[in-house]
């Protein structure tokens, strides 16, 4: 009986794809690259992150390098760098969450309640500039308004009869910089998610506030914060999944060896141990143990939304 | 509609899908075709100076002449100097598009590790292949045996070849403003105290005299916390005498190999430069500079480190740019409390750092190994890199050279071309008698500085580790590295009082004491063998 069985699922199975690809062939065709991007890009290469348990050095394959169980991870947890790293990746991250997450929501309501269109269109326009501008010339502009020998901002202290100040020297400065120069450059293109929710809410509820005599404070209070509560929900998910990869590359343009001790995060240190110092196995390591918290991160941001309200991703 | 609808999208898949295939196609077709039809291209991955965008091609004759000789065609990679090693670590690491030859080897990989990892092929083997005949037949001949030593690995093989200098100095000399110092009354400072009170009177001073505020005391080509490696002479440092080559954390004294970074010489130095930090005679933005920034200030500089021989490019550079009276001069090392410049040291016969190497995974490997089998055996070929082309760059009249062109069409442009594929043989002799007498009196600056140092002249200590005891020293750097450049920062730049030096040495030796013993053992084990060689 049992291939009889077999053979039915096999035919049924082989029926539904059929109908499948029947009735969705074309969305299925056009899902395909993006698939096919993912599968090559993203799932495949995790076989790599194998080295992570092995002794990998430039001339081994995968395959050949030794097993050396979890020595790597030992030496990273037992490293004199390892909780400044994570204090550093944790810190970064949640004043960037902190004051960065809340920067596009605020903006967008602003422009919400902007009246005068020609304004509101042009303050949109010009927040979005800065999100294409690279990251490289975001800090090279930083380097040139703050530098001590020619930064206009050190002539005004100066003018002011204020004492110069080395922002990119002294390690108080480089979060402040870095979380304020992110907001900066990102807050007028974050917003377009939240403006685009705003606008589909429907007009006839503000209609019915007004005709309660509901402020324009209250209509956003009741109205348009409610409306817009999903996306926020979603975006900030996926915002603290991807908590501890954001700007590392930012750092690294950023940070000299007098900001370590603030700005050395995860990302940095695997850049400097693995592509620089050529330590590939160990850089490995700590890069699955980044890639293992942002994991716990997203399941945990997920599991409490879930709870909190009603939106989650799963 | 709906059934129209879905046909659209199955079309405009369709195509879509056509077109990335076409595209795929005629783009492997044209590689194919370029590949079949061109001259052999030979990728060099070099550094330059200035920044990247140098020409190497169009304007260089010398380097087209190569091209016609050989039927190849250069496909340079030309990369500021401070970043040559990362990208050739990202390369190797990526282990792909490798160039066919480079000139650097990145930090964490020593030559010997890159030989025994199969990332190049040493020279040797080409040699002993009988695939590089020109070279091959001069390295055999009596005069070159010391080079051919001296380029050698311990165990016989040639990993790369790098430039050796013959009787010249080649080092980072201190430089300064002659002109700026004589102007303002001063004498050429003998004390680090007399040199800070000099560059204190000049940047206060306006020396360049724009009317500005805007002379550097001193400042460096490199940012990060490499620069510091420069005033270790000042120090007693053995920068110079027995320094590993590209280890500045390990030094000699009395014949001991020691760690530097929690020495009492070093912690004297950290101090003096805490001190012209805070009077703001170091360039503020010290720790974010890179070579592309060093070249767009060195007019304002009253004082820098840089290779010795450029002082006079740079005397004629400022001459041309700013005034007729610049005047850059290399002046001895100043003396310091705890260094009284009995012991100076210069390296004569020296080989600079910078190698050829062939990389095993280039793609044209026959073709390099013919450039450099070209460019570094040929007889007359050396001298061509030295002093260009006759009738294009000199004229020859009673044996006499006579250079011909402006300034920036002088040889000494030629370097990014030399330090990639030549410069090997450039006999003493022929650049006494040729480009030093074309740049007289510049030159002459450099040559009486050499005739000031030959009394402390010496010879190079070559530290050549094999893969296994690199490593050694590798995972001792692994530990301190990060938190000692953390740490030399903070104390230059008064982030961290001295107050705090025995927690620093404790938590550098808690780091990684057993690794800077194991590392010690290793250069101490060499160096002695070294010594008994000598």
């Amino acid at each position: 009986m049992a291939p009889v069985t077999e053979s039915a699922s096999v035919s049924t199975l082989g029926v539904r794809v059929r109908r499948l690809v029947a009735s969705q062939g074309e969305y299925l065709l056009i899902i395909s690259p993006v698939v096919a991007y993912y599968v090559v890009f993203a799932y495949l290469p995790m076989w790599g992150s194998v080295i992570a348990f092995k002794d990998f050095g430039i001339g081994d394959t995968i395959g050949s390098a030794p097993w050396v169980g979890v020595r790597w991870f030992v030496e990273f947890f037992e490293s004199f760098y390892f909780w400044r790293l994570i204090r550093n990746t944790l810190l970064l991250n949640v004043l960037m969450l902190v004051f960065g997450f809340p920067a596009p929501i605020l903006f967008a309501l602003v422009i919400n309640e902007l009246r005068v269109r020609w304004f509101k269109r042009s303050l949109q326009t010009v927040s979005y500039l800065p999100h294409f501008v690279s990251t490289v010339v975001v800090v090279g502009m930083m380097y040139n308004f703050l530098s001590v020998s020619h930064g206009w901002v050190n002539t005004v202290f100066v003018e002011l009869g204020m004492e110069k100040i080395n922002f990119f020297l002294e390690s108080r400065y480089f979060r402040s910089l870095f979380v304020g120069s992110g907001i900066w450059q990102g807050f007028g293109w974050g917003s377009i998610i939240f403006i685009a929710t705003i606008a589909s809410i429907d007009s006839e509820l503000y209609e019915a506030a007004v005709i309660d005599g509901a402020t324009r404070l209250q209509q956003m209070r009741f109205i348009t914060i409610p409306g817009i509560m999903p996306t926020i929900v979603i975006i900030l998910i996926f915002t603290v999944g991807n908590m501890m990869n954001i700007g590392f590359e930012k750092i690294i343009l950023m940070y000299t060896p007098a900001t370590y001790d603030v700005a050395d995060v995860i990302q940095t240190y695997v850049y400097r141990q693995g592509l620089i110092e050529l330590e590939y196995s160990f850089s490995a390591a700590v890069g699955l143990f980044n890639s293992v918290i942002n994991f716990a991160l997203l399941v945990g941001a997920n599991q409490l939304a879930r709870r909190i309200g009603e939106t989650s991703l799963w | 509609m709906t059934h129209l609808k879905r046909r659209s999208m199955v079309l405009i898949g369709m195509v879509l899908i056509g077109l990335c295939l076409s595209a795929t196609l005629v783009f492997a077709a044209a590689q194919d075709e370029g590949a079949e039809m061109g001259p052999d291209v030979v990728t060099v991955m070099t550094w330059e100076n200035d920044d990247a965008s140098y020409p190497l091609t169009g304007e260089q004759p010398i380097i087209d002449l190569v091209e016609q000789e050989l039927n190849i065609e250069f496909d340079w990679r030309v990369v500021p100097i401070a970043e040559l090693g990362k990208q050739l670590a990202l390369l190797i690491a990526s282990g792909s598009d490798m160039p066919d030859i480079f000139t650097a080897h990145p930090e964490g990989l020593t030559p010997s590790e890159m030989a025994d990892k199969g990332v190049i092929i040493p020279w040797s083997d080409k040699l002993d292949a009988g695939e590089m005949p020109k070279l091959s037949a001069k390295l055999s001949q009596p005069a070159y045996q010391a080079y051919k030593g001296a380029v050698s690995e311990r165990d016989g093989r040639i990993l790369g070849l790098p430039s050796i200098l013959p009787n010249r100095f080649n080092y980072w000399a201190l430089l300064i403003r002659q002109d700026w110092l004589s102007n303002a009354g001063l004498d050429v400072p003998e004390t680090v105290d007399d040199y800070q009170d000099a560059l204190g009177a000049l940047v206060a001073g306006d020396a360049n005299g724009n009317g500005q505020a805007d002379e550097i005391g001193w400042s460096s080509y490199y940012g990060g916390s490499d620069w510091v490696v420069k005033w270790y002479p000042s120090f007693g440092i053995g920068y110079l005498s027995g320094q590993p080559s590209g280890d500045d954390h390990y030094s000699v004294e009395d014949d001991q190999v020691y760690f530097v970074p929690t020495s009492d010489r070093f912690r004297a130095m950290l101090e003096w430069l805490n001190g012209m930090f805070e009077a703001g005679l170091i360039d503020q933005d010290i720790f974010q500079l890179d070579s592309p920034k060093f070249n767009s200030q060195y007019q304002q500089m009253v004082s820098f480190h840089l290779w010795l021989h450029v002082a006079a490019s740079l005397t004629g550079s400022l001459r041309d740019e700013q005034s007729p009276d610049a005047h850059v001069i290399p002046i001895l090392e100043p003396t310091s409390a705890v260094w009284d410049g009995s012991d100076r040291f210069y390296p004569r016969d020296s080989a600079t750092i910078w190698s050829n190497f062939l990389a095993a995974a280039g793609p044209n490997t026959d073709a390099a190994v013919r450039v450099v089998d070209y460019t570094l055996g040929d007889t007359e070929f050396p001298l061509m890199g030295e002093i260009g082309i006759e009738g294009e760059h000199h004229v020859i009249e009673d044996g006499e050279v006579t250079f011909i062109g402006t300034w920036a069409e002088l040889p000494s442009r030629f370097y990014p071309m030399g330090s990639a594929v030549g410069r090997i043989a450039r006999e003493y002799v022929l650049y006494e008698n040729n480009r030093a007498s074309a740049v007289e009196p510049l030159w002459q600056d450099v040559r009486d500085f050499e005739e000031l140092i030959s009394p402390w002249a010496g010879a190079f200590v070559f530290w050549k580790l094999t893969g296994d005891e690199s490593e050694v020293v590798q995972e001792s750097r692994k530990g301190f590295d990060d938190y000692v450049d953390e740490m030399v920062a903070k104390f230059i730049t008064g982030q961290e009082s001295f107050s705090g030096w025995d927690a620093y040495v404790e938590t550098v030796n808690r780091i990684a004491g057993d690794e800077i013993e194991a590392a010690l053992a290793v250069y101490q084990g060499y160096f002695d063998e070294f010594m008994k060689g000598m």
